[in-house]
């Protein structure tokens, strides 16, 4: 046979041309198109054929030399078909070098006849990357018998091998996991028998290791008999529904004895038809979880009260802080709105504010004034002097006050001081200076002054005028008291009366003289004369003086005229441990009169009223002054004392010149009261209490009835 | 010592008028001198300390009242008693007077008796005072004229110390302590040693007496 004698040098021709012949197969050549597809070679078509075979395929003669391999070598390897074609050692580049020895082996076999499936070895990209590959060999023979070589198929099966990889990788994980997870997990076929476990339910179940419970049923193993009868039960349900049972909670006796309170769920297996074949059950002990629930419910009752305590705290503790900011922001309300009266008032009034530096030796060194300054006094803030600016325009009689007010300051005392000033024309004026240190805690002094200033010139006057009503008022009243006026009409009189006494006495002496001296008579006599009327115009005088001095009658209303002289009666009330009580009716009518005279009036009664109450104990002097408007349009002063009271007779008499009642009275007071209040058109009159003492009454008339023509 | 033929004065010192005129009548009425005055200070202005009488005051006054002229004349030493006249019966004002050597405190107004025998008894207590005055300041002058020597000697005599023990002491001759005794028992005008006593008393002289 030609083909069998053919050597090595025919076979290249032949390879050669069946080349050429393959290079005319590429696309685009007539030779491509459908039409002539039907008239293609079949050797062409086995050839392109295995060209195009996905897996490597290569041809070795039987020396070991690479006869041909397709293209699919360069997708797999890197190197091109005349790269491999041109490798003198070919395949072995192509291999990894850790598994050469091996592709050495199945070379030699191949070359030696053998054939084999499957091997998987490494290709060594051109690259240098690294694919898992597998190899199948046989030889290949000729029609007659005779060895052409063999051929070998390289598939690239790295994908294959990854997912091997990644299966095992799993498996290990799976298996990882079954083993060590803490549930017991095991599997049984259909009838019950265990296919495998894991150590945890080995151990439950009381069997060496998972291996030795393949083939087991329940019964075979460490549980009562009713209890693998349970099992079972779940068992059949899972075959019989094809439905997993999940979370069977039950009591399990283990092998150790030990009842543990386990969580079942049963999972049906199914084989690749669907068909359930078995049951994978999963128990996990829950009775250290249930300890834990219970410890976990425990700790989060306690937190949840915890919780709601501390939500109630932080509730009083919120209420408490808005509050407290409602409160802040109405005192910073307050606050603004006061600060911004103080800046109306501090531009609006005459007060002026000044601050002073405190030097060194004391003296007070002017930071700044307000404008108000200038209205007060004059001067400009400029014009204040520098150095105790306030001192040097004091008054020079208030000088001192204002020295001692810097010195108190210095100590670190407010002070409210009030002293006079003389302004710029000459003028005097009243300050009110309300002055505040600044104390310096480091220096422990004060180091500045902050004071206010208010004109309270128009006050001083008002408190002036007040004061000389009140002095003459206050005159008034101590004449009314007749222990006074009994000094005053004594000194008065005495002088006149002892006139007339003594020249009345000589007069006498000197007529029975021998002979008599009736010059000297004479003139004693003219002076007798001369006094007698000078003692008779004292009684005018001071009956003038007490009722008939008239002044402008001004209107009053009773209930301020009786308020102006409480001070005094109660001062009196004082001095006779007794106390007074007003009773005074609002909205009583106007009276037109001398305010002083009926001052005088009711001070007079209280004071006899209170002198009428000194024998009695000193708890129960008690005096009443009423007023109250009375049935004529007028009103009716009413001051009641609860004293021993009047016999008929001293009742009869008290408006009588000179009765007294009195160890040192005069007998005059009442009868003047009465004549003012009958100069006023009103009257005065006196009662005796239903229980103790008496009331004497004062009524005027209104100054509509007095208008009344 | 001549009696005074020369009637008693009476010095009226009252702001009012009346009253002072009607005193001074009064006290002429019965045959006194009198002299007023409207206020303390026109009494002060024209007085002579060495002017005896006395005086009828008004306690109140206006200026200088009539407790101010008292003390003034307590300490001028007048030998002038008062008499004190008042329209207000100030009893504690009248103790005060009456403790500073007032001879009588009359309210006004009064009997002319009742003022007329106080101004006797003034008058009398004046001439007292004139006489004790004088003879002190007669006694003053006697004990000016003694040497100092005859002073020590003086001074030992009327402790009843004997010649002897004075020779003694001063550490001179009893000869010669009797010498300066004469002649100064003869300047103080003194007979004896207790008049000699009495003589340095009134002159002022602290008389220690032996135990």
């Amino acid at each position: 046979m030609p083909d069998s004698r053919k050597t090595k040098a025919e076979l290249l021709t032949e390879l050669r041309r069946l080349r050429a012949r393959l290079a005319k197969l590429e696309p685009g050549t007539p030779m491509a198109d459908t039409a002539a597809a039907a008239s293609i070679d079949p050797q062409e078509h086995f050839r392109a054929v295995a060209d195009y075979t996905y897996d490597l395929e290569s041809w070795v003669a039987p020396d070991g030399q690479l006869l041909w391999v397709n293209a699919a070598v360069e997708r797999l390897t890197g190197y091109s078909v005349a790269e491999c074609l041109s490798m003198p050692e070919y395949p072995l580049p192509l291999v990894h070098p850790a598994d050469r020895a091996q592709i050495v082996r199945v070379l030699e076999g191949a070359i030696a006849g053998s054939c084999g499936n499957d091997v998987p070895f490494r290709v060594q990209r051109k690259d240098g990357a690294v694919r898992w590959a597998a190899i199948s060999w046989q030889p290949i023979h000729g029609r007659e018998g005779h060895c052409l070589g063999h051929r070998s198929s390289i598939r690239d099966i790295s994908d294959r091998k990854q997912a091997e990889d990644a299966l095992r990788a799993q498996r290990t994980l799976l298996d990882s996991i079954i083993a060590h997870i803490p549930c017991g997990v095991y599997w049984k076929d259909r009838a019950g028998r265990y296919q495998g476990c894991n150590a945890a339910f080995a151990r439950a179940a009381g069997v060496p290791s998972p291996a030795d419970i393949a083939g087991r049923t329940d019964y075979e193993l460490a549980w009562e008999r009713d209890q693998a009868d349970w099992f079972r039960q779940c068992d059949e349900r899972v075959f019989a529904t094809g439905e997993a049972v999940l979370n069977i909670e039950e009591a399990e006796r283990q092998a150790d004895g030990r009842v543990a309170q386990l969580l079942t769920s049963k999972v049906p297996l199914r084989d690749d038809a669907g068909q359930v074949c078995g049951v994978l059950g999963i128990d996990t002990d829950i009775g250290e979880l249930k300890a834990a629930e219970a410890e976990l419910r425990r700790a989060r009752n306690e937190l949840e009260a915890r919780v709601r305590e501390r939500t109630a705290a932080l509730a009083t503790a919120n209420e408490r802080l808005r509050l407290q900011i409602a409160e802040r922001e109405q005192v910073q309300e307050a606050l603004h709105k006061s600060q911004e009266r103080y800046r109306l008032v501090a531009e609006l009034t005459s007060d002026f504010a000044y601050a002073f530096r405190v030097e060194s030796d004391g003296s007070f060194c002017k930071e700044w004034v307000t404008d108000a300054f200038a209205r007060i006094t004059g001067y400009a803030p400029e014009e204040l002097e520098p150095v105790n600016g306030l001192e040097r325009i004091a008054h020079p009689d208030d000088r001192p006050i204002v020295q001692r007010r810097a010195q108190m300051l210095l100590t670190g005392q407010a002070m409210t001081t009030e002293f006079r000033i003389v302004i710029h024309d000459g003028q005097v004026r009243w300050l009110r200076d309300h002055a505040q240190p600044t104390w310096d805690e480091r220096a422990h002094c004060v180091v500045r002054i902050l004071g206010a200033a208010q004109d309270i010139t128009a006050r001083k006057q008002a408190e002036e005028e007040a004061r000389r009503h009140q002095a003459a008022l206050l005159h008034m009243a101590r004449l009314s008291t007749m222990g006074e006026l009994t000094a005053q009409l004594a000194h008065e009189l005495n002088q006149p009366l002892c006139t007339i006494v003594g020249n009345a006495q000589t007069a006498q002496r000197l007529m029975t003289q021998d002979p008599p001296d009736f010059a000297e008579v004479r003139v004693a006599l003219r002076d007798i004369v001369t006094y007698g009327n000078r003692a008779a115009h004292v009684i005018h005088r001071l009956r003038d003086s007490l009722r008939l001095q008239q002044r402008e009658p001004v209107v009053l209303n009773i209930q301020r005229v009786i308020e102006d002289i409480a001070e005094f009666a109660e001062a009196d009330a004082r001095q006779h441990d007794a106390r007074i009580q007003f009773e005074i009716s609002s909205h009583l009518p106007t009276v037109r009169g001398d305010l002083i005279q009926i001052q005088q009036i009711i001070l007079n009664l209280v004071h006899n009223g209170l002198e009428a109450m000194m024998e009695m104990p000193a708890g129960t002097r008690t005096l009443k002054i009423a007023a109250r408007p009375d049935e004529s349009q007028g009103i009716v002063v009413r001051v009641s004392d609860f004293g021993p009271g009047l016999t008929d007779a001293a009742a009869a008499r008290i408006f009588e010149p000179f009765f007294t009642t009195k160890p040192t009275g005069l007998g005059m007071g009442l009868v003047i009261s009465r004549s003012i209040a009958e100069a006023h058109g009103g009257r005065l009159w006196m009662t005796r209490n239903v229980g103790r003492g008496v009331t004497l009454h004062l009524s005027l008339p209104s100054v509509l009835a007095g208008d009344a023509p | 010592m001549t009696i005074q033929a020369e009637p008693g004065l009476v010095f009226v010192v009252d702001d009012d008028a009346g009253v002072r005129q009607m005193i001074s009548r009064m006290v002429r009425s019965v045959g006194l001198r009198a002299e007023t005055y409207a206020s303390v200070q026109e009494f002060l202005d024209l007085y002579d300390r060495h002017q005896t009488g006395c005086l009828v005051l008004d306690v109140r006054m206006p200026g200088l009242s009539g407790l101010d002229l008292q003390e003034r004349l307590t300490a001028l030493e007048a030998p002038l008693p008062i008499i004190f006249i008042t329209g207000h019966g100030d009893i504690a004002m009248g103790v005060r007077a009456m403790k500073r050597g007032a001879v009588d405190f009359i309210e006004k107004p009064f009997q002319d008796q009742v003022l007329l025998d106080a101004i006797h008894a003034a008058l009398a207590r004046a001439a007292e005072l004139q006489s004790s005055l004088s003879a002190r300041d007669e006694a003053r002058t006697r004990l000016e004229r003694l040497t100092p020597r005859e002073r020590e000697v003086l001074a030992l005599v009327v402790t009843g110390k004997l010649n002897k023990q004075i020779a003694a002491q001063l550490g001179i001759a009893e000869q010669t302590i009797k010498m300066h005794r004469g002649r100064l028992m003869r300047k103080m005008g003194a007979d004896s040693v207790p008049d000699l006593i009495r003589v340095a008393q009134r002159a002022g002289v602290v008389v220690e007496l032996p135990d």
